[in-house]
């Protein structure tokens, strides 16, 4: 396959999957008490443009399902079929499907026979379903091949079976044929093997079938337009021969040279083994070990892809632009610093300094913006889920979506599928109660989750919130206590327990369902957020519903930092976990249990860490009546750290201390400095743990 | 040559424009100007195709095309339609009528050659 091509697929490929995910979109926020027409219509386009663009590019068999769908759907616009919610899941199904044959499409394997299984009974259920409606009209026509001027190859190996109504729409075949031959070499394999018995036979009904082999350096336009009037989709497969040079099979040099049909040459391929089962046949490897091998060759794909980011033009434009202005004012340095020693030169210098300062940032701002892609990307599916899930435990259960559209790093979106996927289950499944129960505490039947999105101050919040019953305070504090989670006799606030749940194995639901309440998740949604620079917040009122909040930063490779010196070094603690910093008057530190100080602020005592001790750098700093703390807080814990010196506040680009030399408890990273220095950033949760283990050892 | 076209339509000016186009290319045409007058006009003559526009007053072209298809002597004659839509809905109404094919509009006379010489 030519680059060319190769890059139309693509293309293909990912609007036919956002064609697939507004069908899905549409089918879900349709009101089955009265549909809107256009909805019909947007579902019937989308059908029929992804299987129109199938055809074009390759994928007849993505096409052939398609149109099915798109068959349903067609009566269904026409309003001489109802859209009834048993008709909306088998859509969804085909939706999946469509999906499911995209991918597999996308790495040129056949959809898995259990699929093909699946399909063949949802396209058996579609048709049963249309019940006595008359049947289904002739497909549309395939539209023409997009304007594209593609690269003329070798030619095409054609696969055409003619409509049933070839003859009676006046349809001229050998005309065609005679198009055809044209453009360049013919060979033609007629396949009569659709023909019906003769009993059954309507001569006026046309079962001839094709397989052709056309050598011609046409683009495959030309081709497509002679079988303008007669592609109905799924009956015609162009697909290009290989190119020039390229070793052609074995099946294509016996259908050149010994004259095999493509047919028999399909007939015998399918007879083949794949590889896995030929070893399970000779007994060299259990089955189960062939499928975890598939599974990880599956994966490592799937990082292949997601890999890759989609990045608007406008926004490389600007960058190409950004340059542009970049060698300009590199141009206005080089010639200020020639007449450095002139007035003129040094105004003309300061100038263009400061033109470089604003063109850096927004050189770094925007390269940043290419890895941010709307949160929308991780919302989409939850409709669907919400959907699903309310249907599974008979709840009714409506989601609402806000703030879709705003912008996360890629990195982030990935590392919250996970995370919210459990949240919004977690709601819908623990949170939200029972249909019966809702009404009789005077709720609304129907639940309600929402899931938000908003930017605020540079932090980013992503909100899933339910109108359930709320956390059952008293069962968490009884359950953090059976675990020994908590000391008997405290007291923990309503925030500390809220957030209890997000420690690992703590369910507190008797009944654990299919869905959710094993525990296991909720840590998993703390271990990501955490492992992204957030944190959680949890709200929640008893009979009126939970709201967990994670607030997450911008960008993971830039952090708001404040530069501090401790001894000599030049250290950064992450703004965001920065309460305050204050200077110490004497006695305000205090010693308990021996070596251990503690500072008494607003009533709180809150221990001190001396950081030269605890980095082992420089002298120890002996507890001084006049001591430079910094309060930070992680998790709800708080800590003053000791430094010698605030040397000011700065966004720095984190680099990774694990990639270049390996992982230091206490540090996050690490940042190179204007001057060039290197500064270590400062792991807030890390060092508490630290000085927890240092004093551990010293009690 | 000496095959023969039935242009319906029932602008006059694009009427003309299809006649001229088909006979310069050597076609003999006859015209009508909408779906009744073309059965009048089929009828007894031995078409090699039929070129109709669908929006004609008394009878559209799809019904024409569906008249036409019930008579044996234009069971498998050649018919195409002139549609405005680009869109796959008229063309799909066409084919199910039994119509051969379509040009969309605007059309230039190249294109009508094109398609006219694919079909018969």
């Amino acid at each position: 396959m030519s680059d060319a091509m190769a890059q139309f697929r693509d293309a293909f490929f990912e609007e036919a999957t956002e064609l697939a995910d507004g069908m899905e979109a549409t089918l879900l926020s349709m009101d089955l008490e009265s549909v809107e027409v256009e909805d019909l219509h947007t579902l019937f386009r989308a059908a029929h443009s992804i299987k129109g663009n199938a055809a074009t590019f390759g994928f007849p068999e993505v096409a052939a399902f398609t149109h099915k769908l798109e068959s349903t759907l067609e009566p269904v616009r026409q309003g001489t079929r109802p859209m009834t919610p048993d008709l909306r899941e088998l859509l969804l199904q085909g939706v999946d499907l469509i999906r499911s044959h995209l991918h597999h499409a996308r790495r040129g394997e056949p959809l898995p026979a259990k699929e093909q299984q699946g399909q063949e009974t949802l396209v058996a259920l579609l048709e049963a379903d249309s019940g006595a409606v008359a049947p289904p009209p002739p497909p549309a026509q395939a539209p023409p091949a997009r304007t594209v001027a593609m690269k003329g190859g070798r030619g095409f190996s054609i696969r055409f079976e003619a409509p049933t109504d070839a003859f009676r729409r006046g349809i001229n075949l050998e005309r065609l044929f005679r198009d055809l031959a044209k453009l360049g070499t013919l060979q033609i394999w007629p396949d009569l093997t659709r023909i019906s018995p003769f009993e059954q036979l309507d001569p006026e009904d046309c079962h001839l079938a094709w397989d052709i082999r056309l050598e011609t350096a046409h683009p495959q336009i030309d081709v497509d337009d002679i079988f303008e009037f007669v592609a109905e989709g799924d009956n015609l497969r162009i697909q290009p021969l290989a190119p020039e040079g390229s070793v052609p099979s074995l099946g294509e040099i016996l259908q050149t040279e010994a004259g095999v049909s493509p047919a028999d040459i399909r007939e015998a391929l399918s007879q083949q083994k794949r590889l896995g089962e030929l070893l399970v046949d000779m007994g060299k490897v259990k089955p189960e070990a062939v499928n975890k091998a598939l599974d990880q060759q599956q994966k490592k794909r799937n990082q292949a892809e997601a890999s890759t980011v989609r990045v608007a033009t406008e926004k490389i434009d600007r960058l190409v632009n950004l340059v542009g202005e970049l060698v300009i004012t590199q141009a206005m340095l080089a010639q200020a610093s020639q007449q450095s020693n002139t007035m003129q030169g040094e105004e003309q210098m300061s100038a263009a300094l400061l033109q470089l300062d604003r063109q850096t940032r927004e050189l770094q701002e925007r390269v940043m913006g290419i890895r941010m892609v709307p949160v929308e990307m991780v919302f989409s599916r939850f409709p669907r889920m919400v959907h699903e899930l309310g249907k599974q435990l008979g709840k009714d259960v409506e989601l609402v979506m806000e703030g879709q559209s705003t912008e996360l790093d890629k990195t982030f979106i990935e590392m919250l599928v996970d995370p919210l996927t459990h949240l919004v289950r977690n709601a819908v499944d623990h949170g939200m109660e029972d249909k019966a129960e809702r009404i009789q505490t005077g709720k609304p039947a129907m639940g309600t989750i929402g899931l938000r999105a908003s930017s605020r101050g540079g932090h980013i919040h992503i909100e899933v919130k339910d109108d359930g019953k709320g956390l059952n305070r008293d069962r968490i504090y009884q359950k953090a206590l059976d675990r020994g989670l908590i000391q008997p006799g405290s007291r923990p606030s309503d925030e500390e327990l809220n957030l209890l749940i997000f420690e690992p194995g703590f369910s507190t639901v008797e009944q654990v369902s299919d869905l959710s309440g094993r525990g296991v998740g909720m840590d998993v949604v703390k271990q990501n957020v955490r492992a992204l620079g957030g944190r959680i917040e949890v709200e929640s009122q008893p009979g009126r519903g939970t709201l967990i909040r994670l607030v997450l930063p911008l960008t993971l490779a830039i952090l708001d930092g404040l530069t501090v010196r401790v001894a000599e070094e030049t250290y950064v603690f992450p703004l965001a976990s920065v309460l305050e910093s204050f200077q110490t008057r004497g006695g305000d530190v205090q010693t308990v249990k021996g070596d251990r100080e503690v500072i008494s602020l607003r009533g709180e005592f809150i221990p001190v860490v001396r950081l030269q001790r605890l980095l082992a750098v420089g002298s120890n700093q002996e507890a001084s009546d006049r001591s430079l703390l910094v309060l930070v807080e992680s998790e709800g814990r708080r800590a003053a750290m000791a430094v010698d010196e605030l040397l000011g506040q700065q966004q720095v680009v984190i680099k990774s201390l694990e990639t270049h030399y390996r992982r230091v408890e206490g540090i996050s990273g690490a940042t190179i400095l204007g001057d060039g220095r290197v500064a270590l950033i400062l792991d807030v949760p890390g060092l508490m743990r630290l000085e927890a283990g240092a004093a551990a050892v010293g009690a | 040559m000496g095959r023969l076209i039935l242009t319906v339509d029932d602008s006059s000016t694009m009427r003309q424009m299809i006649t001229f186009t088909l006979k310069g290319a050597g076609f003999d045409v006859v015209e009508a100007g909408d779906g009744v007058e073309a059965l009048e006009v089929a009828v007894g003559k031995k078409l090699d195709l039929i070129v109709t526009d669908v929006n004609m007053p008394r009878m559209d072209g799809i019904t024409l095309v569906q008249r036409l298809r019930a008579l044996p002597q234009f069971k498998f004659t050649p018919i195409l339609v002139l549609t405005t839509e680009s869109d796959a809905s008229m063309k799909m109404k066409g084919k199910e009528a039994g119509a051969t094919g379509w040009i969309v509009k605007p059309f230039s006379p190249e294109k009508l050659l094109d398609t006219v010489n694919k079909v018969i």
